[in-house]
């Protein structure tokens, strides 16, 4: 029986928190972030002139994206497909925070992590559907290179991912379930043993999945003038921006709460909690933009071969002692 | 909630979501969309019959680059197992028999 106030909670939640607006609000301060760490450690100045160190920057760029510019529509382009591929996209990422406890309607279930990985894959499938939905060669190289990235950056998501519920959720009346991995995780020497493989190989592939230097092939600014994104202007670019950096809001948010332990030492119930949770989302932001601005962008074999070697190997050895512990 | 429930559950969400999103971008998208342009052009010509410029071979989608990628094993698959020839099916299918036989020994004997 589904009550009327639990579903009106849970459009809520989906809606605004930790739905669609805090993630679009948590994607652009990431951008922000990103943007300013980059350049600094580039000896630039980064985003300055709007708002307070520019952190308004990025909200200035997207709202000016979608109300003043333009945008150029052309033969052969299926404009609204990329766009509800794109919506829809959004909308998996909003819904799949509601498998984490600091949403306030959480959904739970055995072996819910399926739906949770489901849900993840969408946003991915969506940016590699923009460049088949514009006619350029550009595009479709970029979306061909997203798609055979995703070949090989997926699996050591899922990997990673069910490898490390598994172990936090042993014994617990929900197996496999995201919630109780993160709420109350069991937790032995082997099982963090797992956690800290997954977390690397996870790390990596978070690089890979969400298009980050030295993994950028599919954009390839300087190679394929932007590859997906190079036709896009106006609105349409203003959603794939969101949706991309959206993408990594999640993403390492999902990393933070999942393999770091949310606000451990503290609970979550705790007024302290949440700024655990944040130092921890930018000690892993951190990281993620040191590699981005340190190396240059590799070939797509050459990322293919870092992804197995590296990533999958990990992921595969942490799901292994996973299933043995 | 069962997995099916929440499967059915959250895909809704899933698309009330994305309805909202895009009835926002048709909204804002019909103010600020614009025509000029609409031919599409390649370095710098404009293209008439712009399908016969625009599509890349098929061999640089998808599969291009995966066979780059694994291009070993991708010749082993086309030299050595699919030469065409009867016999070698043949034995390839028997291994393939062979091994599934041997898995399914594994999981029901030993794991079940």
């Amino acid at each position: 029986m589904v009550y009327i106030h639990e579903v009106l909670l849970a459009v809520i939640s989906v809606l605004i928190y930790p739905g669609l607006i805090f993630l679009i609000v948590l994607g652009l301060l990431t951008q922000w972030f990103m943007r300013k760490l980059v350049g600094r450690l580039q000896n630039r100045i980064g985003p300055k002139y709007v708002g307070p160190l520019g952190l308004a920057q990025p909200f200035a760029d997207v709202i000016k994206l979608m109300f003043v510019k333009e945008e150029l529509s052309f033969k052969g382009r299926l404009d609204k497909f990329l766009a509800i591929f794109m919506a829809l996209g959004l909308g998996a990422l909003a819904t799949a925070m509601l498998f984490t406890p600091i949403s306030p309607y959480v959904v739970k279930a055995p072996y819910d992590v399926i739906v949770f990985i489901y849900l993840m894959f969408w946003a991915t499938v969506a940016f590699s559907l923009i460049g088949l939905s514009l006619s350029n060669p550009y595009t479709i190289v970029g979306s061909s290179r997203l798609l055979t990235q995703i070949l090989f950056a997926e699996p050591v998501i899922v990997i990673s991912v069910i490898a490390t519920t598994l172990v936090l959720s042993r014994n617990s009346e929900t197996p496999l379930s995201m919630y109780s991995s993160i709420v109350n995780p069991r937790l032995d020497m082997l099982g963090l043993v797992v956690i800290v493989l997954s977390l690397i190989a996870f790390l990596l592939a978070i690089m890979v999945k969400a298009m980050i230097k030295p993994f950028d092939i599919p954009e390839a600014e300087t190679e394929l003038a932007g590859g997906l994104l190079a036709e896009l202007s106006g609105p349409t670019l203003a959603l794939a921006i969101i949706l991309h950096y959206s993408e990594i809001a999640f993403l390492t948010l999902i990393a933070t709460l999942l393999f770091l332990g949310g606000p451990y030492p503290l609970s979550y119930g705790d007024y302290l909690g949440s700024l655990v949770i944040t130092v921890k989302y930018l000690v892993m932001l951190f990281i993620i933009t040191l590699i981005r601005a340190s190396v240059g962008r590799i070939r797509i074999e050459q990322a293919a071969s870092i992804v197995v070697k590296y990533m999958l190997t990990v992921s595969v050895v942490a799901l292994i002692i996973a299933s043995l512990a | 909630m069962d997995v099916l429930t929440l499967t059915v559950f959250t895909t809704t969400l899933m698309l009330l979501v994305g309805l909202i999103v895009l009835v926002s971008y048709l909204v804002v998208r019909k103010e600020g969309s614009s025509k000029s342009g609409s031919e599409p052009y390649l370095c710098g010509e404009s293209m008439d019959d712009f399908k016969a410029y625009i599509s890349v071979g098929s061999s640089n989608l998808y599969w291009g680059s995966v066979s780059a990628i694994l291009k070993k094993f991708y010749e082993v698959l086309r030299d050595r197992v699919h030469t065409g020839i009867l016999n070698d099916w043949l034995v390839l299918m028997s291994l393939w028999f062979f091994t599934a036989v041997i898995i399914s020994f594994i999981v029901v004997f030993v794991g079940g």
